[in-house]
């Protein structure tokens, strides 16, 4: 095992409103080592946005993390910093939001001024990071760094603004300021969903690039589970805010456990060659304000067992090495609870 | 099961051109064209499944409104088979068009702003019924029922609003209207790209059963390759508003032929982690300014194997001799299929 970077444990994320409460992220536990790529999968609405925001607390209003611990181990030889913990409004959180974390979201226009060239903002995340940097050597870095993300003619881009850049250029821009502070961790928050499989396909092998060169940690965020595939050496699937397995990648895309991921796989059109029809899940998610006493995914699931999953909430259970499954199906829980003879 | 292309197609269209004016230059004086369709040629059999792919503004969705009349293409033919004729859709007078048009439904990629929300679902799958066959009342509800069973839909929700319905049932509310006139063609635009995957399974599946039950052809666009892979029988990739290649599916993928498309499937990534970093023909990151492409073959700027004949001439789609039915547009084929 590597070191630890990142730890969060029973983190939970509540939205309070007037139609009652969302538990976006409803207590997940998560690691992610030094320079390894963390995947977290689920459809939309399952908690994944949420959950890599409240890492530094950029989550929207009026979300609020009520319980948990999210641990930041900078250094191998000092005790961790809990980021759960810190006010969102100083320096500390701040100093760690833009020089050891950074974030690239989906859609590369709402992290760039609209008013400002791609080279200023690039070279303002420069100075801010480095007190004695001058402006011209800010200028040369970001030009090495456009380049190094991949960016034909730097020397002439560092000076367009973002509307004049394609999405695929303006993802590597974006890319290029998260990377100009050398994180430790980049959060990336579905880097490739608006961009075209050609263009994906540039940016995913350039974030495997700069991650052998930097040896940074990556957490990618996704409802593919192909990009998880191609990139994650672990994997989390959410659904209503809760995981329900994880682990190594290999290890649940060969022995899925459970029935949730089961029906993920199994409905991917790559995956069914010659049936003639997919395999569905039956139903559809249901609305955030739902409370359910069992199991989340109980309603929809194949193979419940009545009087137990639509009960209590399944606890965790270790079915390989690393390979965690929260379901009553592979767990000694349910023995003393209902009647049922198996 | 799937008919020759002697003249028999359901739809078949020759040398489509549709062309939006953009103005550049002082005062506009110089008028340009963005060639959203340029020169295509392509037909869809009874009962079959042309799925087309191609790069965001490549130009499917121009296509499948050229196709709908939608926007009027400005030259070339589509000629619709109704009966034991073949009309030509552009020539129609506005009359015969809307009789026609019935027979050619579309289904959008956002089932969210695609429905008023102001309508219930029994208007809204009903609309075109009480247009065109002027139903009312009984008749009305009991066809809408029928069309709500047909796609999957509990027909106690005849009386409620969009709103109240999961992205997954308001795709189905989209298909039971687009069916609701028994069309022969459905042009389905990206129909799963807003679904959850959970969901996407659903719909596919739903599409699949009512094309065999009322013998439907589907003309499918996504972005995502793996489903155009299993829902199609045949595959068309656009790039530029050009037809760079068309064929059986078998043909196409696993690698195609053209250099374009042999680029677009080697993107794909696949769901097994066991495949991680296949071989991927990355294209250089450059964007075609729509109203002014290259000269030649449009895709020569970021072709690994282009020659001067493709910078000087355009290539026509010509079959490859070895696989029926698989055409291709590319000056160097045989030398791109050495490799
Ligand atoms: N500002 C907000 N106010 C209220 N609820 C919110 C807010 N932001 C998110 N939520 C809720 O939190 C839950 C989790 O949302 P989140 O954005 O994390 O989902 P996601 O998994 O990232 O989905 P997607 O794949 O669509 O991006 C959802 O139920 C969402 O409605
Ligand atoms: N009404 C219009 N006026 C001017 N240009 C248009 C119009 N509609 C489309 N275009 C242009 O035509 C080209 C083709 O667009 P189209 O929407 O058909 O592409 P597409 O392949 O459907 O892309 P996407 O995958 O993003 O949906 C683009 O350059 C687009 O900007
Ligand atoms: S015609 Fe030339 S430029 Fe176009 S795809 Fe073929 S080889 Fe490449
Ligand atoms: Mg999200
Ligand atoms: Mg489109």
């Amino acid at each position: 095992m590597g070191d630890l970077l990142l730890q969060i444990k029973n983190l939970k994320t509540y939205f309070y409103l007037d139609e009652g409460t969302v538990r976006a992220v409803d207590g997940i536990d998560l690691t992610v080592e030094k320079g390894e790529t963390v995947g977290i999968v689920g459809e939309s609405g399952c908690g994944k946005t949420v959950a890599a925001q409240s890492i530094l607390q950029i989550m929207p209003e009026p979300g609020k993390i009520v319980a948990g611990e999210i641990n930041y181990y900078p250094d191998n030889h000092k005790p961790p910093v809990n980021l759960a913990r810190l006010n969102p409004k100083k320096d500390i959180l701040r100093r760690i939001r833009g020089n050891e974390i950074s974030f690239i979201f989906q859609e590369p226009m709402t992290a760039f001024s609209p008013v400002h060239t791609i080279g200023n903002q690039i070279m303002e995340s420069f100075l801010i990071h480095n007190k004695e940097m001058g402006k011209r050597q800010a200028r040369a870095e970001t030009i090495t760094i456009l380049k190094r993300v991949g960016i034909p003619d730097p020397g002439q881009r560092v000076d367009a603004y973002p509307f004049q850049l394609s999405g695929g250029m303006r993802q590597r821009a974006m890319i290029a300021m998260a990377l100009s502070c050398n994180p430790k961790l980049l959060i990336a928050d579905e880097p490739t969903t608006s961009l075209d499989v050609t263009v994906q396909a540039q940016i995913l092998a350039l974030l495997k690039a700069l991650q052998e060169k930097y040896g940074m940690s990556i957490l990618i965020i996704t409802h593919d589970l192909a990009i998880v595939a191609e990139m994650a050496s672990k994997v989390a699937v959410m659904y209503m805010g809760k995981l329900v397995e994880k682990g190594n990648i290999m290890e649940i895309y060969d022995n899925p456990a459970h029935p949730y991921t089961k029906a993920l796989l199994d409905s991917l059109p790559a995956r069914e060659k010659d049936a003639e029809y997919l395999k569905v899940i039956k139903g559809s998610v249901p609305d955030p304000y739902t409370r359910l006493v069992g199991c989340e995914f109980a309603p929809r699931c194949e193979e419940a067992i009545e009087g137990i999953c639509d009960k209590e909430k399944p606890s965790v259970t270790e079915v390989a090495d690393g390979h965690l499954v929260w379901c009553f199906l592979y767990s000694d829980q349910k023995e003393g609870l209902g009647n049922v003879e198996k | 099961m799937l008919k020759n292309n002697n003249g028999q197609s359901l739809l078949k269209i020759e040398h489509l051109r549709t062309y939006f004016p953009v103005n550049k230059g002082f005062f506009g004086r110089t008028q340009k064209y963005i060639k959203a369709v340029d020169d295509v040629s392509l037909y869809i059999n009874e009962n079959e499944t042309l799925g087309v792919v191609g790069e965001s503004g490549s130009g499917k969705t121009t296509l499948a409104h050229s196709i709908m009349m939608g926007i009027k293409p400005c030259e070339g033919k589509i000629l619709f088979k109704q009966g034991d004729r073949v009309l030509d859709l552009k020539k129609l007078s506005a009359k015969e068009l809307k009789s026609i048009r019935k027979h050619i439904q579309m289904i959008f990629q956002d089932p969210f702003s695609s429905l008023n929300p102001r309508m219930s679902v029994r208007d809204i799958i009903g609309e075109p019924l009480m247009i065109n066959n002027g139903l009312k009342r009984k008749k009305l509800d009991e066809k809408v029922i029928d069309l709500m069973n047909d796609v999957g839909l509990d027909p106690k929700y005849l009386r409620r609003y969009p709103h109240a319905f999961s992205g997954g049932q308001r795709q189905r509310i989209g298909i039971a209207r687009a069916l609701a006139l028994n069309p022969r063609l459905v042009l389905a635009d990206e129909p799963t790209s807003a679904l959850d995957v959970s969901i996407q399974s659903q719909i596919l599946n739903l599409l699949k059963r009512l094309q065999q039950k009322y013998n439907l052809s589907y003309m499918f666009i996504s972005h995502d390759l793996s489903i155009v892979k299993y829902i199609s029988n045949r595959v068309a990739v656009m790039y530029a508003g050009n037809l760079m290649e068309t064929g059986p599916t078998g043909a196409i993928f696993p690698g195609g032929l053209h250099p374009y498309s042999r680029a677009l499937l080697s993107a794909i990534p696949s769901p097994d982690p066991h495949q991680r970093n296949k071989e991927v023909i990355l294209l250089d990151d450059q964007v075609v300014d729509p109203a002014d492409l290259p000269s030649g073959c449009v895709f020569h700027p970021r072709c690994r194997y282009a020659e001067d004949i493709c910078r000087q001439k355009k290539p026509h789609l010509e079959p490859v001799n070895s696989s029926k039915g698989h055409r291709v547009a590319c000056h160097l084929k045989e030398k791109v299929s050495l490799n």
